[in-house]
């Protein structure tokens, strides 16, 4: 199954942090309150577009080919995630 | 949804095959457009003729995609520098093929007869005099009416998502001046079509 990391509250859609951390060898816990990276905080579907661009070497034009799509297409969601960035980063 | 092509085929397909594919139709729809005797004398418009030279529904073809190119990528780059050319100009050329179908009306001088008899049949001294109208013509002019609204629906859907797609424009404003541009777009088409191709 593939889990979905929650990045907002279900409750009152604050962004969510993270509070405990394991370590999957010997289960040592670290408690805290770690605010999300950016690049978490975006959807699955824009975490692999921004995976897909790193891997195509930054090429929109490889992509557009790759995700089947035109260049302009592929470029404006480049930029409403360029957009996106800015505003969580505020 | 396959259907999402006939409205919307920028999202998908690149620059490279939209040329292609809207070159073609540009050609084809004025060749077709020769054998019909049929003008386009404007972004939005097509009407009949008595004689017409072979390049004569070419060049109009020509005037109305370089109008829409010209005076939309002005918009292009005040809405977003990032525009391309040749996404605006894919845009123009097969955003327009709706209106290359309406010249098959034609096929044996079906539409040209029927507008002749009708129009040879309104006394326009006395228009209280009812006119002796053919019912198959009344029908014909219907059916091609409606049809040419429903081409004209099709060109502004595909030229809009079209441009939507080239500019990634958001916003009312926006939407404002491209339907004001398209209607300068038919004013200027046919001022040009009048200078250089009447």
């Amino acid at each position: 199954m593939n889990v979905k990391l929650p990045v907002l509250c279900p409750s009152c859609a604050e962004k969510l942090s993270v509070s405990e951390l394991v370590c999957s060898g010997c289960t040592t816990k670290v408690s805290g309150n770690f605010p999300l990276p950016v690049l978490l905080s975006l959807s699955a579907e824009e975490q692999n577009f921004i995976l897909e661009f790193f891997l195509s070497s930054g090429s929109l034009k490889e992509m557009a080919k790759k995700l089947g799509n035109s260049y302009p297409t592929v470029r404006n969601k480049l930029d409403d995630l360029i957009e996106k960035v800015k505003q969580l980063n505020l | 949804m396959k259907w999402k092509v006939l409205i919307n085929p920028f999202e998908k397909y690149s620059e490279r095959s939209l040329l292609i594919f809207g070159s073609a139709f540009t050609f084809f729809g004025s060749v077709v457009a020769y054998w019909m005797k049929a003008r386009f004398n404007g972004v939005f418009d097509m009407y009949l003729v008595e004689n017409l030279r072979f390049i004569e529904p070419l060049i109009d073809n020509f005037i109305n995609i370089a109008t829409l190119v010209l005076l939309f990528i002005l918009l292009g780059k005040y809405i977003n520098h990032k525009t391309r050319w040749v996404d605006i100009l894919s845009v123009a050329i097969v955003a327009r093929a709706p209106f290359y179908l309406l010249p098959l009306f034609n096929i044996g001088g079906v539409l040209e007869k029927s507008l002749k008899s009708l129009l040879s049949e309104i006394d326009f001294q006395n228009l209280s005099n009812p006119p002796a109208i053919e019912l198959s013509d009344v029908w014909i002019i219907l059916v091609f009416s409606g049809i040419s609204i429903l081409c004209v629906v099709w060109f502004i859907m595909l030229f809009w998502n079209g441009f939507r797609v080239a500019t990634n424009t958001k916003g009312m404003k926006n939407v404002i001046l491209f339907i004001v541009l398209f209607a300068v777009s038919e004013v200027v088409s046919k001022i040009l079509i009048s200078i250089f191709n009447s």
